[in-house]
């Protein structure tokens, strides 16, 4: 015996050996066990389940047809697999005649399937899935509370033990001058040479970066993504030639491999990062973001405290002393991908509930129709048939429909997955990744196991312990009725129970999205268009005025018949981010300058309040007078007023922004609020600054690009042409970015929880439904069981309206235990949702006893229906013997 | 007996276990059929063959040797009777007999 691996043999699952067991000759059954083990060994670890499913299946079925052609009886020990095909034969035919209870236990298993299992593979894509590079765990993302400045980045890598191959990167973009398509723009990140190796990127043609490329006066270098290299017609003769970005020439060295992932998503190309200690922001501009790798053995905790100790002892960095004094170290995958997390677990949770509420509903109806063949079982256990076989004639139904539904299940996770990729609603990263793999299908194998045991075997087993001399007699149900009556009971109770912390979850979700949509976000939406102008990077040699550059602009745009109003911000509302500037107000001393309040930072036009529709509450907007050589003027946000002058007038007041100016800006005008960072996000204090006085500190840090905000005569997406055109005169070479009325961008900004609100109103709806149907299903039972009862009671007088309410009380008793049960387990679980929600506490009394109040009236709707039905039993037909 | 040809799997299974002399049992017939014959039947009609063979007389079984791989479990090892290799020869030389009147195709 030779050519075999070492290692633990794997061992056959004790099931799968207790089914051979059942079926083959004791003599063999050692040495077919140990084949399979062999077997197995030669697998890959995560196929073997599967495989040693399928042998056992294949050597059941062999085995079976080997002892049929014998045409002798089956021995002793292997009635119950000899006699499965048998019983499925004769399930198959009765559930042809019941088709109404197939449909429901098919459509039921189905839907928690491709929920649960389309779910999972999303969560497994997005959050178990390493990422696409070598060692993936050991590589780390280092930040400080903001990013890290170039200055700092080489501050860090020169004395860093702990972090190998630190690496900077920083998200940007360039315009390609495309003689045929007009000016584009391209995305991709700037980086430090390391970038590659630290990674583990390769290229395809070429060469990576070298850190020669990042030198003070170096030539410009390109290296192309796959894709661009494609499109640019796939030639390496394409290599050393030179590439239009930004109107410089730009050499392009090297291209990627296909599929090389640069952290920055849609990414075409890759250009060096310059680390000029001469140039300006080299320690005061905080946007790069650091990757590293840890050395093997060594902890993010270890590295965090190693930056720490190396942070504190960093002199030059006074202004972010606050923001140095935490240097963070999280996996990078983390850092990635970290703020879906919440997101992702919540839906997972709500498809497991659906899922549960799903088995425990079979379970149910598939007791109720178990109970109701009870003396067919008791015939064939009285006749000797075993407990063993009369739990297959009970399992086998349930077992088809199960597995049918679980087959169809994963068709529909499958499709529900190819959708999603076609059309994300929510932005997920790396959702071209998400597919049925193996662990989402094993995931739904064992989903199947746990519906099978719910739905067949438990109920089944449960079943079979009847007294047969009970059951046949005639008239009363056993005390066995009774009791698996009080098991269909108590899963009611589970699955309303089940039904109320969904239908919770969503109501808070619903108070909160309400909440969102009838914000004020403190400008108008309608007749509004966004849109932003990329102009291209100019030369050292040649200054760019961005007042001049945007003041033609805007008076190019008024002029046009579409357009009423065009304003400019250097960071759009709604769209959120923006520059966080340390702010000195005048008469309040400060110790030290990171002592400073922060505010927000925005260089406006003087036609962008009233182009955006804001409200000015108090002073004047700017205007004409205010421009570079006068008096430094400013306006502040109600937020900012009311925070540092509180209950005083702030107009005449007086602030510094270090970053902006030397000089104290006065503040002449205070404006309402306007959500800048999404309507999710309570407004930051801001200061505004006109454009005439603030576009020198945004030329000194190379800022160019702009928001604009139209106000139009008609629909905005109608004067899109027109500003398209006219735009190519008043800018030429500079790309419109994603033009989108204003009113569409704040929908947007809500998506995420609009989705998530959807789907877990979907779940709490099908929740709340399947829990219906389950209390329907026990009050129909209760009636059906006690249709003699009933009777007697009617014959004796009673009237049809007590017999009724009598059976309504019945469901109404569980209905209210499950919703009791419900409300505790929501009240006690709803603290989690709490980041999902705005404005709603998670333990808000009025959604919550909404959510109550409707689950109530179902509960009443459910038993009411079947309930009716006692009073339609004629007494002389419920006595006759059954 | 002698009116009895062997079925294909049973004739592949029975040369399998020639070719491997002394260390024939299922797993190394599997991959024996699978090297030389690129199909992979399963265990389960593996098993059954060799049982049917062995109730025909055709082959004898004795426990191996358990090993670690295995798990401890023994394997059950193949050795054919003069009576299986007898069958062996005679669907051979039937197959032989009818291939000998067909022209052209057989090369």
């Amino acid at each position: 015996m030779t050519g075999r691996r070492g290692g633990a043999p794997p061992q056959v699952p004790r099931l799968l050996a207790a089914l051979l067991r059942r079926a083959l000759p004791a003599r063999h059954l050692d040495s077919v066990l140990g084949d399979l083990a062999e077997d197995a060994g030669r697998r890959p670890a995560w196929r073997r389940p599967l495989w040693l499913l399928l042998q056992t299946f294949t050597l059941l079925y062999w085995n079976h047809r080997a002892l049929r052609s014998r045409r002798t009886l089956p021995a002793s020990r292997t009635p119950m697999l000899s006699n499965l095909l048998f019983e499925l034969r004769s399930a198959l035919r009765s559930l042809r005649r019941s088709p109404g209870f197939a449909v429901a236990v098919v459509l039921t298993v189905a839907v928690g399937i491709a929920s649960t299992t389309g779910v999972f593979a999303i969560v497994e894509g997005v959050l178990l899935t390493p990422l696409p590079f070598p060692e993936p765990e050991r590589l780390v993302a280092v930040w400080t509370e903001s990013s890290a400045s170039k200055g700092l980045y080489e501050d860090l890598l020169a004395r860093v033990e702990s972090v190998e191959g630190l690496a900077a990167w920083s998200a940007g973009s360039r315009v390609l001058n495309d003689p045929d398509e007009g000016p584009r723009l391209l995305i991709g990140p700037e980086v430090t040479a390391s970038f590659f190796t630290t990674l583990g990127v390769r290229a395809r043609h070429g060469r990576l970066l070298t850190p020669d490329d990042s030198l003070p006066g170096a030539e410009p270098v390109v290296v192309l993504g796959h894709g661009l290299f494609e499109r640019l017609g796939g030639d390496p003769l394409l290599l050393g030639s030179t590439l239009p970005l930004d109107e410089t020439p730009w050499r392009v060295v090297g291209v990627l491999e296909p599929g090389a992932d640069v952290l920055q998503a849609d990414a075409a190309i890759v250009t060096p990062l310059s680390l000029d200690p001469a140039a300006s922001g080299y320690r005061t501009g905080f946007y790069l973001n650091l990757v590293g790798r840890l050395r093997p053995e060594t902890t993010a905790a270890e590295a965090a405290a190693e930056l720490r100790s190396i942070a504190s002892s960093l002199e030059g960095y006074s202004f972010s002393e606050r923001l140095l004094a935490q240097p963070l170290v999280m996996p990078l995958h983390e850092r990635l991908f970290g703020d879906r997390r919440p997101l992702l677990t919540l839906l997972l949770a709500a498809v497991a509930m659906v899922m549960a509420i799903g088995c425990v509903n079979v379970g149910s109806l598939t007791l109720a129709r178990q109970l109701a063949r009870k003396q067919e079982l008791a015939v064939r256990t009285a006749l000797g048939g075993g407990r063993g076989r009369g739990l297959v004639f009970l399992v086998s139904e349930s077992l088809i429909l199960v597995a049918a539904g679980w087959a169809l299940g994963l068709l529909g996770a499958a499709w529900l997955l190819a959708s999603l990729r076609a059309a994300a609603p929510v932005e997920l990263p790396r959702s071209s990744e998400i597919g049925l793999n193996p662990s989402a299908i094993g995931l739904s194998v064992g989903l199947l196991a746990v519906a099978m045991l719910a739905a067949g075997v438990l109920p089944g087993w449960r079943a079979t312990r009847l007294d047969p001399a009970q059951a046949l007699r005639p008239g009363r149900g056993a005390s066995a009725g009774r009791r698996a009556g009080r098991i269909g009971e108590s899963l009611v109770v589970a699955e309303t129970a089940l039904a109320v912390v969904l239908a919770a979850a969503a109501g808070l979700l619903a108070h909160s999205m309400w909440e969102l949509v009838s914000l004020d976000p403190g400008f108008e939406t309608e007749r509004r268009l966004l849109l932003q102008v990329v102009p291209p990077a100019q030369g050292n040699d040649r200054p760019f005025d961005v007042d001049d550059y945007y003041e033609a602009i805007l008076s190019g745009l008024e002029a046009l018949p579409s357009v009423e109003r065009a304003g400019t911000v250097h960071t759009a509302p709604v769209r959120g981010g923006g520059w966080v500037m340390s702010t000195e107000v005048e008469g309040v001393e400060y110790g030290e300058r990171s002592e400073q309040p922060l505010s927000y930072w925005r260089v406006i036009s003087p036609s962008y309040f009233e182009a955006l529709g804001a409200r000015l509450r108090d002073g004047r907007s700017f205007g004409e007078v205010d421009v570079a050589g006068s008096t430094p003027v400013a306006i502040v946000n109600a937020t900012l007023a009311a925070e540092r002058w509180p209950g005083e007038d702030p107009l005449g007041r007086r602030l510094r922004i270090g970053f902006d100016s030397a000089d104290w800006l006065t503040v002449v005008g205070v404006v309402e609020d306007i959500r800048m960072l999404g309507p999710a996000t309570s407004t930051p204090p801001t200061v505004y600054r006109p454009l005439a006085q603030g576009a020198t500190a945004l030329e000194r840090v190379g800022v160019t690009t702009q928001s604009l905000v139209l106000l139009t005569r008609d629909e905005p997406m109608a004067a899109v042409q027109a500003v398209r055109e006219a735009m190519r005169e008043l800018a030429p070479g500079a790309p419109l970015l994603a033009p989108a009325p204003l009113r569409s961008v704040v929908r947007d900004s809500i998506a995420e929880p609009r989705v998530l609100l959807q789907v877990v109103g979907l779940f709490g709806s099908a929740a709340l439904l399947l829990a219906v149907l389950g209390i329907g299903g026990v009050v129909g039972n209760l009636v059906r069981q006690r249709r003699r009862e009933l009777g007697i009671r009617q014959a004796l007088g009673a009237l049809p309206a007590q017999l009724s309410r009598h059976c309504l009380v019945h469901g109404c008793r569980l209905g209210a235990i499950g919703i009791g049960l419900g409300m505790g387990a929501a009240i006690l679980l709803a603290p989690r949702l709490g980041a999902f929600l705005h404005a709603t506490s998670p333990r808000d009394p009025l959604s919550l006893g909404l959510v109550a109040l409707v689950l109530a009236l179902c509960v009443l709707l459910a038993s009411w229906i079947p309930a009716r039905r006692a009073t339609r039993i004629a007494p002389s037909e419920a006595l006759r013997g059954d | 007996m002698g009116r009895d040809y062997l079925g294909e799997l049973e004739q592949q299974i029975l040369l399998a276990a020639l070719r491997l002399r002394d260390d024939a049992y299922t797993v190394s017939i599997i991959r024996e059929l699978e090297a030389r014959t690129g199909r992979s039947p399963s265990h389960g009609a593996v098993y059954v063959a060799l049982r049917r063979l062995e109730d025909k007389g055709m082959i004898r079984t004795r426990l191996g040797e358990a090993t670690g791989e295995r798990g401890g479990r023994p394997p059950r090892l193949v050795e054919l009777t003069p009576a299986g290799i007898d069958s062996l020869r005679e669907t051979r030389q039937a197959l032989e007999r009818l291939w000998s009147g067909v022209p052209e195709v057989a090369e």
